[in-house]
């Protein structure tokens, strides 16, 4: 079955769910002041919006309108929570660094918006797709943030020092900036910023 | 004769360098009068335009400028323990200002023409005023490379990101601060940064500034400033350590004076910042539960503190981030003072409080002329119908 | 059909069924590996402060020694170096088997009434000559900073004067000002510092507002403080002088000789 390549590429960049849709920002600043915490959380938000998007759209034809929200919620929360524990017994201290936001990916607008939007009406294989396309959308842009704020807030990669101590010895310092929730604000803008202008795309 | 007169049209739309026409734009207009004459029938015209207006502002800077450029060499020398004369403060204060504003111009200038050419506008003397500004709200000891970040950051994002001069919700200078102050604090807070010393200070003198101080008195607020030096007259005066050019309420108030006068500052706002802060001034003393705390200073020392001057007169008072309207003028400098007494006193893990309110209030100044507006019309509808 | 009452009953509960099936399922497979790990982690931060191993906020992942994944080793360390012990305000030790030591949160202590308190202790032994002996007691400390509430651990040399060394492992202040605490500099300042005056009395540790002055006499006691972070370090200040009071009952009766370290 050949299902649409724009399903999959369109939500990465130019309806992009974080930076065209603006949505999900709570966790984008939350999570986001080292790399692994947002490599991790964007993964978390890839498995939840894949399988949930699956299962939903397996359901579509049997789910009663009238409940359907109540329905779609309780796939995303059961997946949420399963995606908590199976974090709390094999990665404890990331879990434990990324607390409640794990758990609120049940109120991430994006997950559940993908299925109304998408998922009820369409085929399983192509809203597999399109979970995918918009967790790695997500997860793309929690990578970028992550990525610098933890280079300028901390000099590090995944923790690994990568500015070299003849720089610090030089006067430089860290920029404490990053590491505060408005680091990623000013990073997201910046990287929006960048996007619109290249796309052109005007907010009505 | 104008040298680039034949070299002109390959600037000018549909030449070759069609794209650095802002470029030859600022420097015609800046060293040459324009070739562009009025054809129409004549009009009667002042000179007043926006870069007379900044050179206004920049004119109002010089007492803080210069009082500053001497209080740093002053209290370089004062907590060396070394007498010097007036010259060689003023010689040891430039060596520190200097650089600063050849940095801050360097940088931000760099940045103006950058984003003209790129959007193809005339390069504006946007920065002027903004650029004058950023290095007297520095701790003298701040690192050129961390001011270069701030102006660049108070540039691109406070100003740039949203459309460029005039367009922007809060003032670039202060936008600058507050980057440094939050990303490198270290650089910007604390009681060792607000002095430029030569390594040693001696016992005698005090490096703490006097809100510093207000953090954790020991026994009577004023007693406790006087026994380190600061009196009422010498916070006045402004030989004290601070930023370079907040020290001195004196200075601050000569250029309100030019302000005021030439009406390119609002003495609403000047004045209504200074009843904001004295109105929270005198709250806080009757709630203050003894002389022992920073809620019992009295509002004359609030005035003559930090940047509380110097913050009404020449960033409360920024045409483009401040209330538009006049009733809005009144409640946007009272809510300023406001805010800043209730920082300085009620916040101890921020001395100064000048800075996060003006910001704050930028932040407010829309809704506050919006609502203005929207009653006025109110008012005005009942008295049409009545 | 498909949208009558009883259909949507009957659907929501199949859903919801099958839902709590897999979650419970799920949470009863995971149970047991996720209290181990739990485990670890505060076993973990008291090795550390025990000087087992160096983790600072500042440090290189890549020169941080142990990795965390292996819970296998940390608890094996943990079992073979440390003895927790379990003590009430009086200093008394108690035998509550129920009680896991790491796992007592010193927050939710504060909220009980005093009797029912429980301060938990961690004696690291290292064999000597073939025998047992203590090289280290540790504490937890507790506290409020500037923004957030301060968790680390204090160990004391077997002197109960000395401070072998300090931790922080759970803060949220100014990065850059006082979330230096966390950084090495900071911490390396409290080892060999003293915690009792010439006459025996309890002066703890303070933490100044400048730098230190090697000559005052009360240096002993002193450290560096953090510039522009004196709330938070006035935090450390009180946290550490409130934390030793607690277990100054438990130490008191050490230093006369009188108190057990009975295993558990």
């Amino acid at each position: 079955m050949a299902v649409d390549k724009k399903i999959f590429l369109s939500p990465i960049n130019e309806n992009n769910p974080i930076t065209t849709q603006v949505l999900g920002i709570c966790s984008a600043l939350a999570v986001t002041s080292q790399l692994k915490p947002s490599i991790v959380m964007g993964l978390a938000v890839i498995a939840v919006m894949v399988f949930s998007n699956l299962i939903t759209s397996l359901m579509r034809e049997y789910i009663p309108q009238k409940v359907r929200i109540i329905v779609e919620m309780t796939v995303v929360a059961s997946l949420v929570i399963l995606v908590d524990q199976i974090l709390k017994a094999y990665a404890y201290q990331m879990s434990k660094q990324l607390s409640v936001f794990v758990g609120l990916i049940i109120t991430n607008c994006i997950v559940l918006g993908r299925i109304e939007a998408f998922s009820m009406g369409n085929r399983p294989v192509p809203s597999l797709v399109d979970g995918l396309g918009n967790g790695l959308g997500y997860a793309l842009i929690l990578f970028i943030v992550g990525f610098f704020r933890e280079l300028l807030g901390f000099g590090k990669i995944l923790g690994y020092q990568v500015l070299p101590e003849s720089l610090y010895a030089a006067g430089y310092e860290n920029n404490g900036l990053m590491v505060l929730a408005p680091g990623a604000f000013i990073i997201l803008s910046l990287i929006i910023w960048l996007q619109r202008t290249i796309s052109g795309y005007r907010e009505d | 004769m104008k040298p680039h007169g034949k070299m002109r049209s390959a600037f000018e739309k549909g030449g070759r360098f069609e794209r650095l026409w802002p470029l030859v734009d600022a420097a015609e207009t800046f060293f040459f009068r324009l070739p562009v004459r009025t054809a129409g029938g004549t009009h009667i015209r002042d000179a007043y335009d926006l870069k007379r207006m900044m050179m206004i502002v920049v004119v109002a800077l010089f007492p803080s400028m210069i009082f500053g450029t001497y209080n740093v060499g002053y209290q370089f020398y004062a907590s060396a323990g070394i007498p010097a004369d007036h010259l060689a403060c003023v010689l040891k204060g430039l060596t520190v200002v200097i650089p600063l504003y050849v940095v801050t111009f360097a940088v931000g200038g760099a940045w103006e023409v950058l984003f003209a050419l790129i959007r193809g506008e005339e390069i504006n003397e946007g920065f002027f005023v903004t650029g004058a500004l950023i290095p007297l709200i520095m701790p003298p000891t701040i690192p050129l490379w961390q001011l270069a970040l701030a102006v660049s950051f108070g540039v691109v994002l406070g100003k740039e990101l949203f459309g460029g001069t005039g367009m922007n919700i809060f003032n670039p200078a202060l936008v600058s601060r507050a980057f440094l102050f939050f990303a490198y604090p270290k650089s910007i807070s604390g009681a060792d940064v607000w002095t430029l010393t030569g390594g040693t200070v001696v016992d005698a003198y005090t490096m703490a500034t006097p809100l510093h101080l207000g953090i954790e008195p020991k026994g009577d607020i004023i007693a406790h400033l006087a026994g380190n030096g600061f009196d009422f007259w010498r916070m006045l005066w402004g030989l004290e350590p601070g930023s370079i050019g907040e020290t001195s309420a004196i200075a601050v108030l000569a250029g309100a004076f030019i302000l005021v006068v030439t009406g390119v500052g609002s003495w609403r706002i000047i004045v209504s910042v200074f009843a904001g802060g004295a109105a929270m001034a005198l709250l806080c003393n009757a709630f203050a539960p003894s002389p022992a705390s920073m809620l019992a200073l009295p509002a004359h020392y609030h005035f003559v503190a930090g940047g509380f001057a110097f913050g009404a007169v020449f960033m409360a008072t920024d045409p483009v981030s401040a209330a538009g309207t006049n009733a809005g003028k009144y409640v946007y400098g009272f809510l300023i003072g406001l805010l800043t007494v209730m920082v300085r006193t009620l916040n101890p893990a921020y001395p100064e409080g000048m800075m996060l309110a003006i910001l704050f209030m930028n932040l407010f100044a829309p809704l506050i002329d919006y609502t203005v507006v929207r009653l006025n019309m109110r008012r005005r509808g009942r008295r049409a119908a009545g | 059909m498909r949208q009558g009452n009883a259909y949507t009953l009957i659907f929501l509960a199949a859903v919801a069924l099958v839902a709590s099936l897999v979650l419970a399922l799920a949470a009863q497979m995971l149970k047991d590996r996720q209290n181990l790990l739990q485990q670890a982690d505060m076993k973990r931060n008291i090795l550390i402060a025990a000087g087992f191993m160096e983790c600072y906020a500042d440090a290189d992942e890549a020169k941080r020694e142990m990795d965390p994944g292996v819970c296998t080793d940390v608890h094996f360390y943990f079992e073979a170096h440390m003895r927790a012990l379990l003590l009430d305000h009086r200093g008394k030790i108690v035998d509550e088997p129920g009680t896991r030591p790491e796992l007592v949160d010193p927050a939710r202590e504060a909220d009980k009434p005093l009797e029912k308190r429980r301060y938990p202790v961690f004696l690291r032994i290292d064999p000597v000559k073939g025998k047992e002996k203590i090289s280290a007691y540790c504490i937890p400390i507790y506290g409020k900073g500037l923004w957030s509430s301060l968790y680390g651990y204090l160990a004391l040399e077997p002197d109960l004067n000395t401070v072998k060394g300090l931790t922080f492992h759970k803060q949220g202040e100014t990065p850059g000002l006082g979330a230096e605490i966390q950084s090495r500099w900071f911490q390396e300042g409290f080892k060999g510092k003293t915690i009792l005056d010439k006459k025996g009395r309890l002066v703890s540790i303070t933490v100044l507002k400048g730098k230190l002055d090697r000559s005052s006499p009360q240096a002993a006691h002193q450290v560096d403080g953090i510039s522009g972070a004196t709330l938070t370090t006035r935090g450390v200040t009180d946290l550490l002088m409130k934390s030793l009071m607690m277990y100054e009952p438990y130490f008191t009766m050490i230093r006369r000789g009188g108190a057990e370290h009975g295993r558990r």
